[in-house]
């Protein structure tokens, strides 16, 4: 064989190279064509901050694992026994299904609300109602931990609280917010629910820009009052976003424990401990991470839970 | 179980442990910066607890004539010097206090300390927040990678006695300690640790009312503290007598002393709870029932059962809202920093009304300083450094500028900024009696447990007997597992 056929011609090469590069190109447009390439970013960063730390907190909960201790063993379903016969366990939980559903109920309820109001006056062009929107926004940007110190402040029980003493100058007594156990759980939701209206509002608001105006008109039409287009257009077209709103709102209440901290730390004894925070103090007041973490599983089982409960009752069967 | 059912740690699970911890450390930083109370003692402050390991090795430097400064922002001891050891403590303790008085007393000793060690450098770091430290220092004892020094909570001695060299050198020369320091920082006949100074609880009162319905004398005890502060709820337009009731440390903290002066004992010696034994039962209920009793006979209103904070005693007494309150040693100062003299010379302190006259105790705290190395060189340099803590002069010179207590009586007998100074006298008096809280696990659920029972107490959910039996039981199920 001669040199020339072993190495090619110059043709040869070029053709050779030519092909490389194409399937290279090939390859490249293959590689943007297919979704893989796209969502694989996005993909790696829920695997590694979503789903292992998910895994690890399963894997936990079945350990005694300490952060004193150096060493851990498995030990089966001891910490989720454990948690579930822990001293004011069932109380907690108590004190959680009130805490939630009143908190939901009434941050969807005056989601919806302020909702409406925003959207009418956006539309009437009433002056003020995008600093409405900023100002109630506000509420849902300032950290846990402050929004507890700020109720904290506005509920001293003495004349120089904030809510005292305009009790006290319409002529009503001083109100035991935070030192009655049934006052100081109506204190905490009160707080929640002024923290999460804003995000009920906002997606709530998004959710009835959605719904097509000539529906309202043709309801107009037919003779339909206020409520009934509400009750027979808003409601059904915004079903969607009212199953992901009553989603998001319940995982966000359910996981609540930074402003309960501030507010009342959970008492006075156990009025307002919530399973948030007492899997906050199993973890960093007792480090006893096993049990913590069969806490969050246990809360993660009740937001799955909830919402399959929402799904069954919101979304039917063509997804709407 | 099987045995191979069980799995010892591995290197990578102490990776992630390390990342919770970090992500603790984070959420608890921002916790405890908010619930901080301003008044020193018990608050909280933000930032990062400071990272782990130790050295205690040889650096490696120049030696020789010891060259450039004695002190730098982050080091003891000259850059030149060829060891070096790292050491865990506060801003507060080292030349770089924010309270630059206090600041320009350590830069005088640790240069004192340099000037006699050139060959040894303390690489400093510095924890920020306090609570955060305590677990820090636990973890990485437990690693077996403590610091050669380091600052360490009076309160957690007890669990690092088997792991602390001795002080004795900075400690044993002296015989004025107060009994609790010795009862603390002295095991198996040995120093562990140097207790440079100290806080306590007293009851705050104020003169004025105390003149018009007290004679003059402050109650002693709690029938006198009853009849004197129901005078003044029905006579003035404010409460009586007010404590830290809240879900927080202070609520146990403050409120042991009555335990304690009862004769009641939280853990035996192997760190065991003995709450059900009967005298520490009863002891248990005693206080509970006397929380019960301030909040009926109305010198106290319910409103302590949300008090979680220092502050907001404070804020009631300069608010004319209370006559009396329970506090600790340090809110003196703060009051004299906010208010005219004519206000806050008003506010007296004595100690802590107690279910009779001839029983008496107060909470006692403070950070001690440790040595965690068994290399003989490193313990030595250590020492002497701590040393320079503990004479009379300097720890008078400290506590003055700090606003700390001495934990040595002679210095509050001879210093003149202590012995004519008649808060200082009263507490000086009070440390007779002071007791530190165990320092073993346990201790974090007693505590939490004893909020959650003076809480239900306070505001009626439960009877002190039920309380302190639930008490009981819950620490004990916990101990038990």
């Amino acid at each position: 064989m001669s040199l020339e056929a072993e190495t090619g011609t110059d043709e040869t090469r070029w053709a050779v190279g030519v092909n490389r590069a194409r399937t290279a190109l090939g390859r490249f447009k293959w590689l943007q064509d297919h979704p893989l390439t796209w969502i694989l970013p996005a993909l790696s960063i829920l695997l590694l901050f979503r789903l292992y730390p998910l895994i690890e907190v399963f894997r936990m909960s079945f350990t005694d694992m300490s952060l004193l201790e150096r060493t851990y063993s498995y030990v089966g379903f001891a910490q989720y026994v454990d948690v579930l016969t822990a001293p004011g366990f069932w109380t907690m939980a108590r004190v959680t299904a009130i805490f939630v559903a009143v908190s939901v109920i009434a941050q969807l309820v005056l989601g919806m609300i302020l909702a409406l109001a925003i959207d009418y006056g956006v539309k009437e062009h009433i002056y003020g109602s995008v600093s409405t929107r900023v100002a109630v926004l506000s509420a849902w940007v300032i950290p846990g931990i402050v929004i507890g110190i700020i109720w904290q402040l506005m509920m001293i029980e003495a004349p120089y609280g904030v809510l005292n003493y305009f009790l006290t100058q319409m002529g009503f007594g001083i109100v035991s917010w935070l030192s009655d156990p049934q006052m100081a759980l109506f204190s905490v939701i009160a707080a929640n629910t002024w923290r999460g209206t804003a995000f009920s509002m906002i997606m709530l608001y998004a959710g009835l820009q959605q719904v097509p105006r000539q529906l309202y008109a043709a309801a107009k039409i037919d003779g339909a009052s206020t409520f009934q287009r509400f009750r027979h257009v808003t409601l059904p077209q915004m079903k969607p976003v009212i199953f992901i709103n009553l989603v998001l709102i319940t995982i966000y209440t359910l996981n609540t424990f930074d402003m309960i901290i501030s507010l009342t730390g959970g008492g006075p004894g156990r009025a307002t401990q919530v399973l948030a925070l007492f899997m906050y103090f199993k973890g960093f007041q007792s480090f006893n991470l096993g049990e913590a973490a069969a806490i969050a599983v246990l809360m993660l089982i009740v937001n799955v839970g909830m919402t399959l409960i929402y799904m069954r009752y919101l979304i039917d069967e063509e997804g709407v | 179980m099987p045995d191979d059912y069980h799995q010892s740690v591995t290197a990578d699970s102490i990776e992630r442990r390390q990342l919770l911890r970090i992500l603790g450390v984070a959420g608890a930083g921002a916790l405890a910066g908010c619930s901080g109370d301003g008044d020193g003692g018990d608050g909280g402050s933000n930032g990062d607890g400071g990272d782990g390991g130790s050295d205690g090795g040889s650096d490696g430097g120049g030696g020789g004539t010891p060259s450039g400064d004695p002190l730098a922002s982050e080091r003891i001891g000259y850059e030149s010097a060829e060891n070096s050891m790292n050491y865990w403590t506060q801003e507060d303790f080292i030349h770089t206090a924010e309270n630059t008085n206090l600041g320009a007393v350590h830069e005088e000793l640790l240069t004192t300390w340099a000037e006699e060690h050139p060959d040894w450098q303390i690489n400093v770091q510095i924890q920020t927040n306090l609570e955060q430290f305590k677990t820090q220092l636990l973890q990485a004892n437990a690693g077996g990678n403590a610091p050669p020094m380091s600052e360490c909570d009076s309160f957690w001695v007890p669990q690092f006695y088997g792991n602390l060299s001795p002080v004795d050198e900075a400690m044993a020369e002296y015989d004025d300690w107060y009994p609790f320091v010795e009862n603390v920082a002295k095991n198996d006949g040995s120093w562990r640790a140097v207790w440079q100074n100290t806080d306590c609880r007293a009851l705050y009162y104020r003169q004025d009312l105390i003149d018009e319905y007290a004679d003059g004398e402050p109650p002693r005890t709690w029938d006198k503290l009853v009849s004197v502060g129901q005078d003044i709820v029905d006579n003035e337009d404010m409460n009586a007598y007010m404590y830290n009731g809240g879900r927080w440390e202070a609520t146990t903290f403050d409120n042991l002393a009555h335990f304690w002066a009862l004769g009641g004992t939280l853990v035996n010696d192997e760190g065991a709870p003995v709450l059900d034994q009967e005298e520490n039962r009863q002891a248990l209920i005693d206080v509970m029932s006397w929380f019960r009793r301030t909040i009926d006979s109305g010198i106290t209103p319910q409103r302590v059962a949300n008090i979680n904070d220092y502050a907001q005693l404070r804020e009631a007494a300069l608010n004319d809202q209370t006559a009396m309150f329970l506090g600790g040693n340090w809110q003196i100062s703060t009051m004299k920093s906010m208010v005219d003299e004519e206000v806050w010379s008003n506010w007296k302190v004595a100690p802590i009304p107690q279910q009779s006259a001839d029983i008496a105790a107060t909470g006692v705290g403070g950070w001690t300083k440790a040595v965690f190395t068994d290399d003989e060189e490193e313990r030595q340099a250590a020492v002497d450094l701590y040393s320079q803590f503990t004479t009379a002069e300097n720890m008078a010179l400290r506590c003055r500028e700090g606003g700390f207590l001495p934990t040595r009586q002679t210095v509050f007998e001879d210093n003149e900024f202590f012995s004519e100074d008649e808060y200082f006298q009263v507490y000086s008096s009070l440390l007779e009696n002071g007791q530190a809280r165990p320092g073993y696990p346990i201790y974090t659920t007693i505590s939490s447990e004893w909020q959650v029972a003076a809480g239900k107490v306070i505001t009626g959910q439960a009877s002190p007997e039920d309380a302190a039996q639930t008490m009981i039981n819950n620490v004990n199920s916990e101990y038990d597992g």
